[in-house]
């Protein structure tokens, strides 16, 4: 199982989470939908490795490979898109390939080479996209992966993506409801606080629930 | 009509006269040091241009001369390499341990701020003539290059280091992707105050030493036997080298730069197959 | 009639006085001893203050009895000495005209006299010859016997762009070898670095100016001098003399004080005479001067420190002779050209 287990976790005396589950479905997407503030890109975080909670723990992530997009771009803005993807592949997965893919979500073959600097906002968010669903990972979070996208670019790369997700374990962080049922993801929202302020968590839409795994 | 006329042939002529200011400026403080050697009219206090022109001729066609440059350039540059080099891995070094950083810290800010007459005396009991020039200019360039390149580790964005990090980037493709990118800008600034203070440091170190066959060696000649055309024609030659090898280090850091990007995009330019 | 008897009566009253004034003027003419055509010219001349620049070595040996003098008031005109351990410390004086005269190697008296050259005339003069050869090549060790020994050392010396440097690259030339390449030459600021070097250093060459040389070998038994550059000089140009320094005087100060400066040349020929014939108290004011630590060494220093006092028209030979090797070899060491006859005073 793949999840946070009664996790705390504050920043400086602000407590973003607390003692929040979260179980991940094995090989499948997990939705987590929020207000601004709840704490999601938080959960992205602790689940990835690059926080750790102040009280509870993050389990079944130990070893696993591991891919991810922020909510910015967090790109090499000398490469190109092929090389930014590259650099996270390495030389095994041939430029063919790459090209192939970023094809696929909508980018012609100019805007393949050039570095991304030169790129255009929607443009740019689909470079990190591929960059996160092309490498063979066992964990996959995507933290509101269509941002700034227009219409047209955000189908080809949705279809691109579900494709992509198939029997992947990921996290899905969004708003955007449409998205979550796009990619077939379980729903798990973060209601903002509950009576006593704590965020909590509910589950709707899909067949999982609440409780604490085992 | 008349008006957009006017304004088209006036930007013309104002970019014209953009390309030729700095010659003007130039040849204007020329003849204002003409007109003042003529005026005192006595060559040991200030020699006229001309005559620096004329020594520059004579000088600059004999196989001496180019010896002497020749000596003179290589040793400064092996200091600057040197400091290039060694400042590059100390500052990596202080980068990744709080120990080795406050061991270096002390060190370096010691050279920094020590006159350079004291580390030539110093050195020149120590070792020969001949090597003191490399050895005072890679002192001097030393601590700037490293202090400039830690400032550029350290302010590299984390949140690219994170991308890193997530996606277990083996550290070699980081290195030229990430690393390499964000601290060049500073490294190539480093270098350039580098090189200034090397070869300034590396002509007072030889002015005192005075190995055999190089510019210091010059300079100082032309002071005891009371030649003033000689050294502002070696002044010069000093300064036009000193220019050269800066641009020639930056863009060589340039160029190795894109030459890195280019490889790391995959030499996708070279043409996509569809 | 009374008024008339006053009047002529004052009248004859003036008239006396008159006779008795003229009369007492040309007394002393006349009862006074026929007077001697020099006293007019003995009445003492106004006394000069003269600045004199010398150098720590044999230059300042032969001029310790003249300071001594000085101290003491009893030169014929008041001395303002003042000792330099480089060259490079007189020359800008010179240039600049602080000084009235000064003590520098050969060469860079023809130097000063080349770059101070206006179209009013020399601005420089060369007055007298003070020093003969006294370079010695000295080695801590025993093997250097010859100069094809050098082949490959390091050879110390101080004295850039002077007489030491100049008279050394024409010696190795003449013994065949190749001073850019056949040995490194090191070149320290002032001689006492370089004896420095020759004392911690087994097997070091150095070149040495005496009274240096003495010194040296006196204090430290592992030094012995290998060759004599005076000796050396004769057999490879026996037509020459190794001419190391010289007395020259600014010609603003020739012409305004004649006497004065007849005066310095008198009182420093006596100086030079003295450390010459009297080493061992010269060696005293030479010790106390501060050139050499010991005055029995400085005794001991001083036949070797070749001090002499060469005037006129010999001293033009000797000075002509050397630069003309000199500029052979390098024009630059002379300061591009051979000095004209108004170079040398008393020509």
């Amino acid at each position: 199982m793949i999840g946070l287990r009664a996790v705390t976790k504050r920043y400086g005396d602000r407590v973003v989470l607390d003692a929040f589950d979260l179980a991940l479905d094995d090989g499948a997407v997990t939705a987590l939908l929020g207000a601004n503030g709840s704490g999601k890109t938080t959960v992205g975080r602790l689940l990835l490795g690059l926080v750790a909670p102040d009280v509870g723990a993050v389990e079944g992530v130990a070893g696993l490979r591991r891919a991810a997009q922020f909510q910015e771009n967090r790109l090499c803005e000398q490469l190109s898109a092929v090389g930014n993807v590259r650099l996270v592949l390495g030389r095994a997965v041939p430029v063919a390939e790459v090209v192939a893919a970023l094809r696929a979500v909508g980018l012609d073959d100019e805007s393949v080479a050039k570095p991304v600097h030169a790129l255009s906002g929607g443009q740019r968010r689909r470079v990190a996209l591929v960059r996160a669903l092309l490498p063979e990972a066992e964990l996959v979070v995507l933290d509101e992966p269509f941002t700034g996208v227009d219409t047209a670019a955000k189908a080809l790369s949705l279809a691109w993506a579900a494709q992509r997700l198939v029997g992947r374990t990921a996290l899905l962080i969004t708003h955007d409801e449409a998205e979550a049922a796009a990619l077939g993801a379980r729903v798990v929202r973060l209601a903002g606080r509950d009576a006593a302020g704590r965020p909590a968590a509910e589950c709707d839409g899909g067949s999982s629930d609440l409780d604490p795994p085992v | 009509m008349t008006s957009t006329s006017a304004a088209d042939t006036a930007a013309p002529t104002g970019d014209r006269w953009r390309a030729v200011r700095p010659l003007l400026a130039a040849a204007f403080w020329l003849a204002v040091w003409q007109l003042a050697a003529l005026a005192l009219h006595q060559e040991i206090l200030l020699v006229s241009p001309v005559r620096v022109l004329a020594r520059l001729a004579e000088l600059v066609p004999t196989a001496d001369f180019w010896a002497t440059v020749g000596r003179t350039t290589g040793r400064i540059t092996t200091g600057f390499v040197a400091a290039a080099v060694v400042g590059v891995m100390l500052a990596a070094a202080s980068a990744g341990s709080r120990a080795v950083e406050a061991l270096v810290k002390p060190l370096v800010t010691t050279i920094r701020s020590t006159p350079v007459v004291s580390f030539i005396i110093l050195v020149l009991i120590w070792a020969s003539s001949d090597k003191l020039a490399a050895i005072i200019s890679f002192l001097m360039a030393l601590p700037i290059v490293h202090a400039n390149v830690l400032a550029g580790i350290r302010q590299r964005d984390p949140k690219l280091l994170e991308v890193a990090t997530v996606f277990a980037v083996p550290w070699r493709r980081r290195l030229l992707a990430i690393d390499v990118p964000a601290v060049l800008p500073y490294f190539v600034a480093g270098c350039r105050t580098g090189v200034g203070l090397a070869w300034k440091s590396g002509i007072a170190a030889e002015v005192i030493g005075l190995p055999s066959g190089s510019i210091g060696e010059q300079l100082y000649q032309a002071k005891i036997l009371l030649s003033s055309a000689d050294l502002f024609a070696w002044t010069v030659v000093i300064v036009l080298v000193a220019s050269l090898f800066e641009r020639v280090v930056v863009s060589g850091l340039s160029l190795l730069e894109r030459r890195v990007s280019a490889g790391m995009s995959g030499g996708v330019d070279a043409g996509v197959a569809p | 009639m009374r008024r008339i008897a006053g009047l002529i009566t004052g009248a004859l009253t003036a008239a006396a006085l008159l006779v008795g004034c003229a009369g007492t003027t040309t007394a002393p003419e006349t009862t006074s001893a026929a007077p001697t055509p020099s006293a007019t010219a003995t009445t003492p001349a106004e006394r000069t203050t003269i600045t004199i620049a010398s150098l720590k070595g044999p230059t300042t040996m032969g001029l310790v009895k003249l300071m001594s003098d000085a101290e003491a008031g009893k030169g014929l005109q008041d001395y303002q000495a003042t000792m330099y351990a480089t060259p490079d410390e007189v020359v800008p004086k010179v240039v600049q005209g602080q000084v009235d005269i000064a003590m520098v190697p050969s060469n860079l008296a023809a130097v000063l006299y080349n770059k101070t050259l206006t179209d009013a005339g020399a601005a420089v003069q060369v007055a007298a010859v003070n020093t003969l050869g006294v370079l010695e090549l000295l080695e801590a060790g025993d093997t250097v016997k010859t100069w094809a020994d050098l082949k490959g050392k390091t050879i110390y010396i101080s004295g850039k762009g002077a007489s030491p440097e100049y008279t050394l690259n024409f010696l190795l030339r003449e013994n065949g070898l190749d001073p850019a390449t056949d040995v490194t030459v090191e070149y320290k600021s002032e001689p006492t670095e370089v004896a420095a070097v020759l004392a911690a250093t087994p097997g070091a060459v150095g070149v040495l100016p005496q009274p240096f040389a003495t010194v040296l070998t006196m204090q430290t038994p592992s030094v012995r001098p290998a060759l004599d550059f005076t000796d050396e000089w004769t057999k490879v140009a026996p037509d020459s003399q190794l001419v190391m320094g010289v007395v020259i005087v600014s010609t603003a100060f020739l012409t305004e004080h004649p006497q004065a400066f007849a005066d310095f040349l008198t009182d420093y020929q006596a100086s030079v005479k003295f450390t010459n014939d009297d080493p061992a108290a010269a060696g005293e004011l030479i010790a106390a001067a501060g050139i050499v630590p010991k005055a029995a060494i400085a005794a001991k220093a001083i036949p070797a420190c070749n001090i002499t006092f060469v005037d006129g028209a010999e001293m033009k030979s000797a000075l002509d002779g050397y630069l003309k090797v000199l500029f052979a070899a390098d024009p630059a060491s002379v300061g591009g050209s051979l000095p004209g006859d108004d170079f040398y005073v008393g020509s």
